[in-house]
């Protein structure tokens, strides 16, 4: 039998998971080792990113189980497959999260708070595709940011970083 | 109502730092930079990039212009490029201020602009885990540029892994000190030096996986002991390789002259040969009489050998004695620089049973190709796969690659493989 803990989010939603899953997290897995995990687990998280957490977790987890129960036989295709299939996984999250952008910067908030290295990787990446390779005028769209510079000011800093603007 | 309001708030920049310097380090230095332009939050943020810093002149060989004239202009337009170029790594590297860089990796052809000896020191002071210098000039031949003798390799290359030197000039003394010093390097890339006269790859703890020795005229003597190395690529003239202990080594790249006197003398590294499970061979103008191929040893664990053939009287019957001595064999990539035009022996009398994939770049399709390729796929009866470009071996990824494959020369030939392939309907097959 797995063992199950009870994860609790910020607004007081209990979340059953598997010890091996919710092992993915560094700062769970220090609290379940330091004895402070018995009961229930608060998290500072929302239970609606919690799940999403969860569902990243659960597919790592499945991708790893997976890999140990292969033989040798006929690995080489399954693995392709397998690839193909984590791919399109992670593709349809990335999707949902560029469609909104709330729970993915709640996503990683959660994955740094949690200590969660491969999504925390994953979701730096994913920004950093997004922003890449545009002008200060389109990612301050797709971002809300507000530019706070005087024209002054904006000039001073393209001339010092002229270079970064050229082809 | 709550969600329209949320999609307004600026949450990007009120992520940590951290988590800014994380995504802005994955991306070019260049497009980390024009970040800074967003907001007074982003101003600096992108000086603690920590990251992959990737400076190339992106000069290809291909598309010199052959003139004497367009030449000149050629050369003045590059220059200033390069120079441009120069000024810009400085003014980066002067203004990052991070404690530890992922990687730099700088290939310029012109080291009089350069102030190499900075990007030494930047190098060293950001712990640089992955460093590429590459000077090799395309245009012109330039001396190579002296690794710096105030450097001391014995502190300074801690937390190096990977170092790839191209036209820099380095001494036995320095490789020596590079092998023993720098305890996690796992890849040396040697490229056009002309000091080096002897190298021996051993110590205890050697982490060293990859090495790769291309173009150094003066080196005479080689000798591995290393538990880790899994790859050993060399290209230029003859000399002698000891290879004294390397359990773990299973892949081998061997071109320019060195590579017809290792065929011949293959027979006398039976163990090395037992254990490779690659082996890519380009062989410039090559002598192998069939006494030769005959001496090859057996390769019994080779998956993938890839045959790219200059000038070769018996191209076939090298193809197949390898065939022969691997009985493993799962993919063969042969690749033609010029065209054969005899097939004599009819040598494919053992059927090759493990060959799946077979690669053929290169090939005309003329009627000793065509006698030579019936008589290997009738034989290799577990073949699944035949992967065909007619593109001449040298030309792909160059300009000229267009032009020859509208030639008519070209679609002709593409016409005999097509006709080839149609015979045997049990192959799968991709023709380009």
């Amino acid at each position: 039998m797995a063992i199950m803990y009870a994860l609790k989010s910020s607004d007081n939603e209990i979340f059953e998971v598997e010890q091996k899953v919710i092992e993915q997290s560094e700062t769970i897995k220090k609290m379940i080792e330091d004895g402070a995990a018995t009961g229930e687990i608060p998290l500072q998280v929302s239970s609606k990113t919690l799940a999403k957490v969860l569902e990243w977790c659960k597919q790592r987890q499945h991708k790893t189980v997976e890999n140990e129960n292969d033989d040798n036989k006929g690995k080489r295709k399954k693995e392709r497959d397998e690839d193909d299939d984590i791919k399109e996984w992670e593709n349809k999250f990335s999707d949902e999260l560029k469609a909104d952008k709330d729970v993915l910067f709640d996503l990683l908030l959660a994955s740094n708070y949690l200590d969660l290295p491969a999504l925390l990787s994953f979701l730096c990446q994913l920004v950093a595709d997004m922003v890449a390779g545009k002008m200060p005028e389109e990612i301050r769209r797709m971002f809300n940011i507000e530019n706070d510079f005087t024209p002054e000011e904006e000039k001073a800093i393209t001339a010092e970083h002229g270079w970064a603007f050229q082809p | 109502m709550k969600t329209k309001e949320n999609s307004l708030e600026d949450r990007i920049s009120k992520l940590p730092d951290e988590i800014l310097i994380n995504i802005l380090s994955r991306m070019t230095i260049k497009e980390a930079a024009i970040t800074s332009l967003l907001s007074s939050r982003w101003r600096y943020l992108w000086t603690f990039f920590n990251g992959r810093l990737n400076f190339d002149d992106l000069l290809d060989l291909s598309d010199l212009k052959l003139s004497i004239d367009s030449c000149r202009d050629y050369d003045y337009n590059v220059y200033l490029r390069r120079k441009r170029l120069a000024i810009w790594v400085d003014q980066i590297l002067g203004t990052l201020r991070t404690q530890t860089v992922e990687e730099l990796k700088i290939r310029l052809g012109e080291i009089a602009i350069c102030d190499v000896d900075n990007w030494f020191k930047f190098a060293i002071e950001k712990r640089i885990k992955r460093l590429e210098l590459d000077f090799s000039c395309w245009v012109t031949i330039c001396e190579p540029y002296p690794f710096p003798s105030k450097v001391d390799i014995s502190s300074s290359f801690r937390s190096l892994t990977s170092l790839c030197l191209k036209n820099v000039d380095v001494t036995n003394e320095v490789v020596e000190n590079l092998l023993r010093y720098c305890q996690l390097l796992e890849v040396l890339s040697l490229q056009v030096t002309k000091r080096v006269t002897s190298i021996k790859v051993s110590g205890p703890s050697l982490q060293l996986k990859y090495l790769e020795l291309k173009f150094l005229p003066n080196l005479k003597d080689l000798e591995i002991d290393s538990a880790n190395l899994i790859s050993f690529k060399y290209a230029g003239a003859e000399f002698n390789a000891n290879f004294r202990h390397v359990p773990s080594l299973v892949e081998m790249f061997i071109e320019g002259y060195y590579c017809e006197y290792f065929v011949h003398n293959l027979y006398k590294l039976t163990s090395v040969a037992a254990q490779l499970r690659t082996l890519k061979l380009l062989l410039m103008t090559a002598t192998l009489p069939e006494a030769v191929l005959c001496s090859i040893p057996e390769l019994p664990n080779l998956k993938h050998l890839e045959l790219s053939i200059l000038i070769c009287e018996n191209c076939f019957l090298t193809c197949a004695s390898f065939l022969k001595a691997s009985p493993s064999l799962h993919k063969l990539t042969v690749k033609l620089l010029y065209i054969p035009s005899v097939y004599v022996q009819r040598i494919m009398k053992h059927p090759h049973l493990s060959l799946r994939v077979l690669e053929l770049t290169g090939f005309q399709w003329l009627e000793a190709d065509i006698e030579f390729l019936t008589d290997l796929v009738e034989n290799a009866v577990t073949l699944e796969k035949i992967i065909i470009d007619i593109c001449r071996p040298h030309y792909l990824g160059t300009s000229r690659e267009l032009l020859y494959r509208n030639t008519e020369y070209y679609q002709s030939a593409r016409k005999r493989a097509v006709e080839f392939v149609a015979k045997f309907p049990r192959l799968e097959s991709v023709i380009l």
